[in-house]
């Protein structure tokens, strides 16, 4: 399962790359643009989108690589297996918690394409942005499972 | 249940959680999202982890944390501290302590195009530590400037913790970069100070090297000539209003590219791997401002930040001698917890305070950020204390803290001043 997480988390992380290339280009490209004629009015739209994109595909990545900020005071002082213990709890209600978020995600994307919701400035469909918004919060919940099944053989073994 | 109370249950809930060490983006999400469920109703509650997620996410105004995280990356990785180092020990490494205050101004100089505090630990120290070492400097003196250094990469701007807060409190990113120059200065300014008076009582601390030609003085400056065109083109075009924040990150993102590849070390791994970083950084940042939205709507519908803030202002108190006590709590927040995340969770509770005080929004903005920065040198946390010593073996974590503790004195100066004279924040905006 941790090879797969690698996998597809790397994966995720190269189309999350490609994302903030192409916003970082976008950015500049409308800045260039506005000085030679106009403006290209989709920019604030697409650049949202693809903040989106960028965050959510790079969440499996940075969970795999501990990014997140955790405060050590407490935890660190308590015997080995407590600590254990509790993380089983942690990463077990995180993976619970972001399964359902992941869950939500999906739902709203499928909610946006039956109602045919469009964008306010582009008027095109957004829903694929929400499904792959959603396609990363579930490969992060993928992440979490391996966290929590990793930690809970710790405690067993232990 | 009365709504004071469910407030407070919810706090202590998110301490707790935290305590445990589960993630404090984590903590927020979970303790807003059944905060709202029993505050209002499912479907509410259904709705901010779904279409109010996807509003956060694909928001413009928070495209600018991955350009600015990506841009600092990239410079993090171009060479350009070398020169920034060589310049300014050409011109004051003649004088006592000169490598440490070389250090202290390349912090600074790396802090105007990178916004984070670690970044510029690890780079300038990379370079400082061995250099400090081979001219004899004592190794808490040379820890101690190099940590001290990092911590600028936040209060000078761009800075990282600034766009969240200025996202947090809904204030103008332009503003809060304007303001904190000044200050950051003041810190630099104070640490050099520091450094002069500590190599005066006691010269073995900082030997005094050779003194440069003014043709060395002069060429040394050619090396920075590119990340000051940056600094003015990103920063300059941000305050002319030529460009948004975004923009101005875009842009520095293009040319921090070009100057990586100028110095001939943009290779694809390079590339893939500031990449790597500044998305890693960035979907922790995103899920921390994400988690605090969720959790602030919660305090909101408890009003309990109104609260304190209308129980603050009613104290037989001086405002003064509140927001004494306001920052004493983040220095505390700060030495234990990472800045951002303390940022984060108070700033939904403290900042109505400040406006329900009479203090400007903005002034409270830069003084908070220098306040928690200051958390990346003190114990227990001291983030910039562990990555020095991370850098150097022979170092000891004692030697660390002693040389962190000669700059917090500075530091507490810098607060106190702020806070006596806010006009030192706001006479630029």
């Amino acid at each position: 399962m941790n090879k797969v997480n690698w996998v597809i988390s790397r994966l995720l992380l190269y189309v999350a790359g490609s994302a903030l290339l192409m916003m970082v280009f976008l950015v500049v490209g409308n800045i260039v643009m506005r000085q030679v004629s106009s403006s290209f009015g989709g920019t604030t739209e697409m650049v949202g989108w693809l903040t989106a994109v960028v965050v959510a595909l790079s969440l499996a990545y940075s969970q795999l690589t501990k990014a997140h900020i955790e405060l050590d005071l407490l935890v660190e002082h308590l015997p080995i297996r407590l600590q254990s213990v509790l993380y089983v709890l942690v990463s077990g209600a995180s993976f619970l918690f972001f399964s359902m978020v992941a869950w939500k995600l999906w739902e709203y994307g499928v909610s946006a394409m039956q109602r045919g919701s469009l964008s306010q400035t582009l008027r095109i469909a957004f829903y694929p942005i929400v499904y792959l918004v959603a396609l990363g919060f579930s490969a992060f919940c993928l992440v979490l499972l391996a966290d929590f099944l990793n930690s809970l053989k710790k405690v067993v073994t232990q | 249940m009365s709504m004071t109370l469910v407030a407070l249950l919810g706090v202590l809930c998110l301490f707790l959680l935290i305590l445990l060490k589960m993630p404090i983006s984590f903590a927020m999400f979970m303790v807003g999202f059944f905060g709202m469920l029993y505050m209002t109703s499912p479907i509410a509650a259904y709705n901010v982890i779904s279409s109010g997620i996807w509003e956060q996410l694909s928001g413009y105004s928070l495209s600018v944390i991955p350009l600015f995280i990506f841009m600092g990356e990239l410079l993090f990785r171009s060479g350009i501290t070398e020169k920034i180092f060589a310049a300014a020990y050409a011109w004051i490494g003649h004088f006592r302590g000169s490598m440490a205050t070389t250090t202290i101004l390349s912090s600074a100089g790396f802090a105007a195009v990178s916004g984070s505090n670690t970044a510029t630990a690890a780079t300038v120290g990379t370079i400082a530590l061995p250099e400090m070492k081979k001219f004899g400097y004592s190794r808490a003196l040379s820890a101690g400037s190099v940590a001290a250094g990092g911590t600028l990469g936040v209060i000078i701007p761009p800075s990282s913790v600034l766009i969240v807060i200025a996202l947090q409190a809904e204030l103008a990113i332009r503003d809060l970069f304007l303001a904190s120059i000044v200050p950051g200065l003041i810190l630099v300014v104070l640490f050099i100070a520091t450094i002069g008076l500590l190599c005066r009582r006691r010269p073995e601390m900082g030997p005094a090297g050779v003194r440069s030609s003014w043709s060395v003085r002069w060429r040394s400056l050619k090396g920075i000539i590119e990340i000051g065109a940056l600094f003015t083109l990103v920063l300059g075009g941000l305050f002319a209003g030529w460009f948004t924040s975004t923009e101005a990150a875009a842009v520095g993102c293009i040319g921090a590219m070009l100057i990586t590849l100028i110095q001939g070390k943009l290779s694809w791994s390079v590339l893939t791997e500031a990449i790597a970083n500044a998305l890693k950084s960035s979907a922790m940042i995103l899920m921390l401002v994400a988690g605090a939205v969720i959790f602030g709507r919660f305090l909101t519908i408890t009003r309990l930040p109104y609260m304190v803030g209308e129980w603050a202002a009613a104290l037989p108190l001086p405002a003064i001698m509140v927001m004494a006590c306001i920052l004493l709590i983040y220095v505390i927040g700060g030495a234990l917890m990472d800045a951002m995340g303390f940022l984060i969770i108070s700033i939904p509770i403290f900042f109505p305070v400040a406006l329900v005080l009479g203090y400007d929004p903005i002034w409270f903005g830069v003084v908070v950020c220098i306040v928690t920065s200051m958390g990346a040198i003190t114990p227990p946390v001291g983030v910039n204390a562990f990555i020095v010593k991370s850098l150097d073996a022979e170092l000891r974590m004692g030697e660390t803290f002693r040389g962190v503790g000669y700059f917090i004195f500075p530091y507490l100066l810098c607060i106190a001043l702020l806070l006596v004279l806010p006009q030192i924040v706001l006479f630029v905006l």
